[in-house]
């Protein structure tokens, strides 16, 4: 048994198969792309996994934790995180703090200690920012930190998607485009960020990616969906060849436009 | 230590200790009248500064504000002439009944998604508006109910001054409590739900607990200040708890601005005075903060507060960039 | 409690759930058509029944025309009120938009307040004396008016919306706005006709209620019937708001029979809440889909 199993997934829209009996199974610190034309139902997969949509049939498992019956709440504090196509940073305040939210789960200050201000709340607090001040470091965000993010370049929020997913300190992350809008250089950062995640900290990654140069010098193991259903698995060089790939690709339009 | 060694002496704290120390020694040249108007402030300040919690971090609305205003006001009299509760155990507790009546209303309106916690505290506006009348053994009925003044240390403050000296000090504890939660991750869940219930989600922050904690607070804050209310007017008049009541916080907190403490105390002293002010118009009182309050939400979205900041970006030449609206919203 | 009781409790629970239905499919429209919850349905009644009383006692206009009148001019205020108040908060938060609509109901209900100072609150309507018996059992004629009129209108407009092309244009906005704009609706003017509609069938309230409970700014607080009437049918369609409208009307009037008078006042908010415990998604609902 793997270490995170995605077994027989099934998520319906209203009659239509978004997702239809995926499996997906990946092991610990390692890092899987999840590829597929448009509309393939890749970020259905994630949200579903995370929670935020409900699905109709099928097991998630972590480590041989079942989480699928659990609120996405639950889920991120059994270690899914996860981050978002269009980034969604809270538009409306700063680096540093939509970073610091990241931490959330694991916060040591009762909601009573909140509410009366008591020191150990502030010393909490300083551990708190200590940590998101440390991530900002890694990805070199130190100079925005007190700018609110709803003034930034799509490719900056990206990267404060990833940091704040990573404070929440997930076992599984789940990378939805995460260097969509980035210049090569940015593009390179994250992509060390990522071999380094899950190097270092033996976090699982599964990456939604469209460039495929990107992933496939990322991935160890490459899935295919297409139209909700998975039509191949392999390491990025089976499935290149994959002629059932190659005609999903076609069918829809270019393959490795970035 | 870190913390003291990066603390300084900045303008703000300059502007507050200013602030603080004309709290305490302005009103010694002034006359009752104006201690109760002061008093009033405070009062008020309390209020939006717990509404402002709900409504300007977490994005939840309430239009029953008024209801947990009366809820403190009645149950803090009650508690003290009919049970024989000293006030300052009294005044809490009232707090807490109306905490626990936003914990009722609050959960069926609170798990689902939309507009139904707007419609639930509409409909607990009008509902305690009517028990109010129909159980005159608790509430006095129409006629009202006579409230006293508390004594501390054996001495009655039945001058204003003396109890304006109290509700000061109340209402710096709560500011303290709002500063405290807002920089809190409490707090941030607040803020994280009204930017995006999907991330907050994503980050193990529990939607409906978190809106219940907001709600909870903020209806404690207003049965506290209910509480005071009752007894700095010495009576409570059941007419003072209707739609123009809760609709006149929400009118503080988006005058003075959103989710900024600086903005509740702002919109409360403002909003308490001007009316005052113009009490020869009383009849239009109401309609002239109705166009206020819209033209508020559609020209200055942010409140009193984002004009200073704005105006000295002006002043300093650098390009206008004003931080984005959320487009995702409160509560939906 | 005989038969004939029986019967005319009936027929005044229906007449008000009738109310309480056009008041609710307002809201409803308004919801689903343009995004905006509506805090100011409620004065938009209180207008309505006003503007009537104008016509009625100042301009001194019959009833019909009276009637006609009003739905067209409270439709022409609604339009207005779409493109110029609420258009700039379309795409606002949540909270903008729900404090702008409590807003404008402030001051409609202000404006009312102060600009009639007459002494007459009600206007005459041609069923004032008739006297309506069915087998034998007295029928307040103001009663079936209200109801008969409600159904005919809701009838009307469930054509309109299943054979009419603007009907149907309103109908795809509402389900999907983008996809209806891709189509070629020209989606701005069907958000103006929604209010509109919208803002009439508050009206027609309005000028159906008046005879049995007087013009005052207070008609306003019939908000909140609507709102639970709505909900109770799923907050998404005109039968359901029917429905939803006439059980409240009867349990109100049966169990103020039973229970007392203080009951009947709590109903709307009592079935509010076991509502959203029990059935969330009211009585025909099934949970939609959560959107991402």
């Amino acid at each position: 048994m793997s270490y995170f199993t995605i077994d027989n997934l099934v998520v319906t829209f209203g009659g239509l198969r978004a997702v239809a009996n995926v499996s997906l199974a990946l092991g610990k610190g390692e890092i899987h792309g999840l590829i597929g034309p448009n509309g393939a139902g890749k970020t259905t997969l994630i949200n579903a996994v995370s929670g935020l949509i409900p699905h109709q049939d099928g097991r998630i498992v972590i480590d041989g934790q079942p989480v699928h019956q659990m609120l996405a709440h639950k889920r991120a504090e059994a270690g899914i995180g996860r981050t978002f196509q269009h980034a969604e940073t809270f538009a409306d305040q700063t680096v540093i703090t939509n970073l610091v939210a990241g931490g959330f789960a694991h916060r040591t200050s009762t909601v009573l200690q909140d509410v009366l201000g008591t020191p150990g709340k502030f010393a909490a607090e300083r551990k708190a920012f200590a940590e998101a001040d440390k991530m900002l470091d890694i990805f070199n965000l130190r100079a925005l930190r007190d700018v609110p993010t709803g003034d930034l370049p799509f490719g900056t929020l990206k990267k404060i998607d990833l940091a704040r997913a990573l404070l929440a300190q997930p076992r599984i992350l789940m990378l939805d485009e995460p260097t969509s809008g980035m210049n090569s250089s940015e593009a390179q950062e994250v992509i060390t960020a990522c071999k380094r995640i899950a190097g270092e900290l033996g976090v699982t990654l599964l990456i939604i990616e469209h460039n495929m140069r990107v992933i496939m010098g990322l991935a160890q193991m490459i899935h295919v969906l297409d139209h909700g259903e998975k039509i191949a698995q392999g390491t990025p060089q089976e499935v290149q060849r994959d002629p059932l790939v190659i005609e999903a690709y076609l069918g829809h339009g270019s393959a490795t436009h970035a | 230590m870190s913390e003291q060694a990066s603390w300084k002496f900045t303008p703000t704290h300059f502007a507050l200790g200013v602030l603080l120390i004309l709290a305490i020694a302005a009103p010694l040249a002034f006359g009752s009248y104006h201690h109760y108007l002061a008093s009033l402030c405070l009062i008020n300040i309390i209020i939006a500064i717990g509404l402002n919690l709900l409504t300007g971090n977490a994005g939840q609305i309430s239009i029953c504000h008024s209801s947990f205003m009366a809820i403190g006001a009645y149950g803090t009299t009650y508690l003290v002439s009919k049970v024989g509760l000293s006030f300052w155990v009294a005044l809490p507790m009232g707090g807490i009944i109306a905490a626990m009546f936003g914990l009722a209303l609050g959960f069926p309106a609170l798990r689902l998604r939309g507009f139904y916690l707007a419609v639930v505290t509409l409909g607990f506006l009008e509902m305690s508006q009517l028990l109010i009348t129909e159980l005159p053994s608790i509430t006095g009925g129409v006629r009202g109910m006579p409230a006293s003044r508390p004594a501390l240390f054996g001495y009655t403050l039945a001058s204003d001054l003396s109890f304006y000296y109290v509700i000061l000090a109340i209402t710096l504890l709560a500011i303290w409590c709002a500063y405290s939660i807002i920089n809190s991750p409490t707090g941030r869940a607040f803020d994280a739900i009204r930017n995006s219930e999907s991330v907050a989600q994503t980050l193990a922050m529990p939607l409906s607990r978190v809106k219940l904690i907001a709600f909870m607070l903020a209806a404690f804050f207003a049965g506290i200040g209910g509480g005071l209310f009752a007894s700095l007017v010495g009576f409570i008049d059941p007419l003072e708890f209707g739609l123009w009541t809760s609709v006149r916080y929400i009118i503080i907190i988006v005058v003075g601005g959103l989710g900024s403490i600086v903005g509740s105390v702002v919109g409360a002293v403002a909003l308490t005075v001007l009316p005052e002010l113009l009490r020869d118009f009383k009849e239009y009182n109401e309609l002239v903060f109705g166009v206020l309050l819209l033209a508020f939400l559609i020209l200055i979205p942010h409140g009193l507060v984002s004009v200073v900041p704005r105006i000295r970006q002006r002043l300093s030449g650098k390009t206008n960039s004003q931080p984005a609206i959320s487009k995702h919203g409160a509560g939906v | 409690m005989g038969f004939s009781d029986f019967v005319q409790l009936v027929v005044a629970g229906l007449s008000s759930g009738s109310i309480y239905a056009l008041v609710g499919l307002g809201l409803v429209l308004a919801n689903k058509g343009t995004g905006i919850l509506n805090f100011a349905q409620g004065e938009l009644v209180a207008l309505g029944a006003y503007i009537a009383l104008f016509y009625s006692i100042v301009v001194g206009l019959p009833y019909w025309q009276v009637f006609i009148l009003t739905l067209l001019t409270t439709a022409i205020i609604g339009g207005i009120m779409e493109r110029a108040l609420l258009r700039p908060l379309l795409g606002a938060p949540h909270f903008t938009v729900v404090v702008a609509t409590l807003a404008i109901g402030l001051i409609i209900k202000n404006a009312l307040r102060i600009s009639w100072q007459e002494a007459v609150s009600t206007f005459s309507s041609p069923l004032d004396h008739l006297m309506l018996q069915i087998g034998g059992i007295n029928i307040n004629p103001q009663y079936a008016w209200i109801t008969g009129c409600s159904l005919a209108i809701m009838g009307m407009l469930a054509l309109f919306f299943r054979k009419n092309l603007v009907g149907k244009a309103m109908q795809a906005v509402a389900q999907n706005t983008s996809a209806a704009q891709l189509m070629g609706i020209r989606v701005s003017r069907i958000f103006t006709l929604t209010l509109a509609v919208s803002t009439a069938l508050a009206a027609l309230a309005g000028i159906l209620m008046t005879p049995v409970v007087g013009v005052s700014a207070e008609m306003s607080n019939v908000i909140l019937k609507g709102f639970v009437a709505a909900i109770l049918g799923g907050f998404n369609s005109l039968f359901g708001c029917l429905i939803g409208g006439l059980i409240l009307g009867l349990l109100e009037i049966f169990g103020g029979v039973y229970f007392g008078g203080l009951f009947k006042d709590i109903t709307a908010f009592v079935l509010l809440m076991f509502i959203l415990l029990v059935r969330p998604h009211g009585i025909f609902g099934t949970a939609e889909a959560r959107r991402v």
